[in-house]
């Protein structure tokens, strides 16, 4: 009796348990989870060099985290204690607090510099996850931050960090219209280290990165008139070119550099062109009535998506492409409200960013280009300009507060905001470069 | 010669005298003192000689006698009657005195005789009444004897015959208690095997419930132990946000009996969803330790495979 017993309850058990393996054990299934931003703590790295520290580099990855919106870095003022290296770590302390993850580090001086240790633990486990030493000059402690924070979101999400990248922007200095200045701008990707590489009178517009990150192409109305410009970022030299009649704007880099798309009314109204830089040749894209302009490549180039409003209001079209030329007809892309502008693609091609416009309010959206699902990232009034960050974590764009333009950085899923820190002026045209070097 | 004489005398008189014992003897036969009816003549048999007849011999003998001896004593009688008168007187005398003698001595003897007789008879007649009594005993003996054996034979038989009817009856009755005890043994094992019948469904409708109950309790404590496990696990799994890959995988984790995590292998979850991926997966089981145990022990099982999927 008890066998039977037994062997019955064994049989519904296994029954029970659906158990497609011959192996007989509990088998449970956890769907979905929690897509939050990660629990991290990041402890004060010792500053093992004479003097006060010069960087707190813990601030820069945590910021960096944050900014991203994969992270919920732990505020410094809760860290539960502040570990001399990774065997002082008592993880029942960091687990307690909720951590899954603890980044520590240490900066010592070496001969050309420092040499900045750091080890990203893993808390739960009590493993190290990853650990580097990394030589840097003196004037480079922020951008070895920046790297710490790109490794660890690599190592704890599978996604490229983008922090150790810059930004290009436009500032407006000066109320008084005769003494205003507008400059162009490079920075960090967390609005740091800005440094000017144009200053003009006359009005800057859209300056977009080449795919390698060394040029800069924009327009300026320096001369008086709309002219496209690439300029060396590094050596600061640079070609007018695109100098046609009437408007020269939106200039956009083809994946492989070697052309570029502009918006030229040199027929009347504004078109889309693509020019071959080395040659010099010019193909026009749309013919139509109707201002076709803010023209972006997709990331393999197979496409060419503009905003254009032959539909009445401005709306996302794209054309099919091979090379310079155009191989299809322009289809519409966006349906979803009444006004969707300068469409930015993000590097996996899958989701393109715009400007969704409803009234007198003016939003960054996101949407998704296999299921057309768009979502709104932003809430201010005035946000324009978007651009993806090489991750396509995050998106820069220009918003305005206080009759003030600023620079804010978005998640793609909307949930982090973080306005970046810019020196002065009103900022605006902000664009993401891509990954340089590499 | 004159012996003859004499003898014959004697003879007669010995006769006679006999012949008068004889009668005396037959006369004393028939006393008072009846044989008794109850038995028949006793095997002794008796001649009796009725008296009348014994007058007629004598009466003939006589006759011819008297004459012989007339016709001799006609002629002897003159000289004999002398010498007879004195012979006879002195034969007389003599025989007087011998008859006297004789007499006495007969009526001695006869005394004698009526003595020994009387004691004889009534010796005899004790010895017959003895006889007769211990006959009688003897018979009523037999009788009895006879009755009593008759009645033991009456009584065996009786008693063979109320043996044998008991012992039919015994006999019948042990039938019947057999026949009965048979019914009631047959009653007894249907009712053991109806009893054992519904004892069996019983038993196993009691299992059948027992195993329901148990089915249903392992039921409900494994969809609550799964509930809590996933809910512990799901509550603490940070998927790694941005994470755009559709992913489903699974870990094996090895408990101990107290639910403490003791391994977590993610390989799986690492070739299909990254590095990244797998440690967000183990972090959730690790964060989850120690995981929730089973209300039924039964339930626990050291080893637990747990899918992960984002979907």
């Amino acid at each position: 009796m008890p066998n039977t017993f037994l062997l019955t309850r064994l049989f519904t058990l296994l029954t029970l348990f659906l158990c497609t393996t011959a192996h007989a054990r509990l088998e449970i299934e956890i769907s979905g989870g929690t897509e939050a931003a990660l629990p991290i703590a990041v402890a004060p790295f010792q500053w093992q060099v004479k003097g006060s520290a010069e960087e707190e580099l813990h601030s820069i990855i945590s910021a960096d985290l944050r900014r991203g919106g994969l992270f919920r870095p732990l505020a410094e003022g809760d860290l539960p204690e502040r570990p001399k290296g990774a065997l002082a770590v008592k993880f029942d302390k960091w687990r307690q607090a909720g951590m899954e993850s603890l980044v520590i580090g240490a900066v010592s001086a070496n001969t050309e510099g420092y040499q900045v240790e750091f080890q990203l633990l893993d808390v739960v486990s009590g493993k190290q996850l990853i650990g580097y030493s990394i030589p840097v000059r003196k004037d480079g402690l922020r951008r070895v931050a920046h790297q710490i924070a790109d490794l660890v979101q690599e190592r704890l999400t599978g996604i490229k960090g983008a922090y150790n990248t810059h930004i290009v922007y436009v500032t407006v200095v000066g109320s008084n219209p005769k003494k205003r200045r507008y400059r162009l701008a490079i920075a960090d990707a967390d609005g740091y280290n800005e440094q000017i590489i144009l200053e003009s009178r006359e009005p800057l517009l859209s300056p977009t990165w080449s795919p390698d990150g060394e040029r800069l192409a924009y327009v300026s109305f320096e001369s008086g008139r709309s002219n496209i410009y690439i300029q060396s970022v590094r050596a600061g030299s640079r070609r007018l070119v695109a100098s046609y009649p009437g408007i020269n704007s939106a200039p956009a880099w083809s994946p492989d550099g070697r052309l570029l798309a502009m918006s030229l009314s040199q027929d009347g109204n504004s078109e889309i062109y693509v020019k071959d830089l080395s040659s010099g040749s010019l193909m026009r894209i749309t013919n139509n009535y109707a201002i076709d302009t803010e023209p972006t490549f997709s990331p393999d180039g197979s496409r060419l998506y503009f905003t254009s409003d032959r539909g009445g209001k401005p709306q996302v079209y794209q054309v099919e492409m091979n090379g310079i030329r155009a191989v299809s007809r322009p289809t519409r892309v966006t349906y979803e409200g009444s006004y969707n502008a300068r469409p930015a693609l993000s590097p996996d091609g899958k989701q393109m960013s715009m400007v969704q416009g409803e009234g007198n309010t003016y939003r960054i959206a996101v949407m998704n280009l296999d299921s057309g699902r768009v979502r709104v990232l932003t809430r201010s009034r005035l946000d324009e300009s978007p651009s993806f960050a090489p991750n396509g974590q995050m998106v820069i764009y220009a918003s305005e507060v206080g009759g003030r333009g600023v620079l804010e950085v978005v998640s793609v899923d909307g949930l982090s905001h973080q306005r970046l820190r810019v020196d002065q002026g009103d900022v605006r045209e902000p664009a993401w470069s891509p990954y340089i070097g590499k | 010669m004159p012996r003859r004489s004499d003898d014959g005398l004697a003879f007669g008189v010995a006769l006679l005298l006999h012949v008068g014992v004889i009668a005396l003897f037959s006369l004393n036969l028939s006393p008072e003192e009846r044989p008794k009816p109850v038995s028949p003549p006793p095997a002794i048999q008796i001649t009796a000689v009725s008296a009348e007849t014994v007058d007629v011999q004598l009466d003939t003998l006589r006759e011819r006698t008297r004459q012989e001896q007339q016709r001799r004593e006609e002629a002897q009688r003159q000289v004999e009657e002398q010498r007879q008168a004195a012979i006879e007187a002195k034969r007389k005398a003599e025989a007087e005195r011998k008859a006297a003698e004789v007499q006495r001595k007969a009526e001695a003897e006869a005394r004698a005789l009526e003595a020994k007789r009387k004691v004889d008879e009534e010796r005899k007649e004790a010895e017959r009444k003895a006889a007769e009594e211990a006959k009688r005993k003897e018979e009523e003996r037999k009788s009895a004897e006879e009755a009593k054996r008759k009645e033991e034979q009456r009584k065996s038989a009786e008693a063979k015959r109320k043996e044998e009817e008991r012992k039919a009856i015994e006999a019948k009755r042990k039938e019947e208690q057999r026949l009965a005890e048979q019914e009631e043994q047959r009653r007894i094992s249907e009712m053991r095997a109806k009893m054992a019948a519904e004892e069996q469904a019983r038993q196993a409708a009691e299992a059948a419930t027992k195993q329901r109950e148990y089915d249903r309790r392992m039921q409900r404590a494994l969809a609550v132990y799964l509930a809590d496990l996933t809910n512990r696990i799901t509550g603490n799994w940070l998927r790694p946000p941005g994470f755009e890959k559709s992913i489903r995988c699974q870990v094996v984790v090895r408990q101990s009996t107290n639910g403490s995590v003791l391994s977590v292998n993610a390989d799986e979850c690492s070739r299909l969803g990254g590095d990244a991926f797998a440690r967000s997966v183990e972090a959730a089981v690790r964060k989850s330790s120690p995981l929730p145990l089973p209300d039924e022990t039964d339930l626990f099982d050291p080893e637990i495979a747990i899918t992960f999927t984002t979907d």
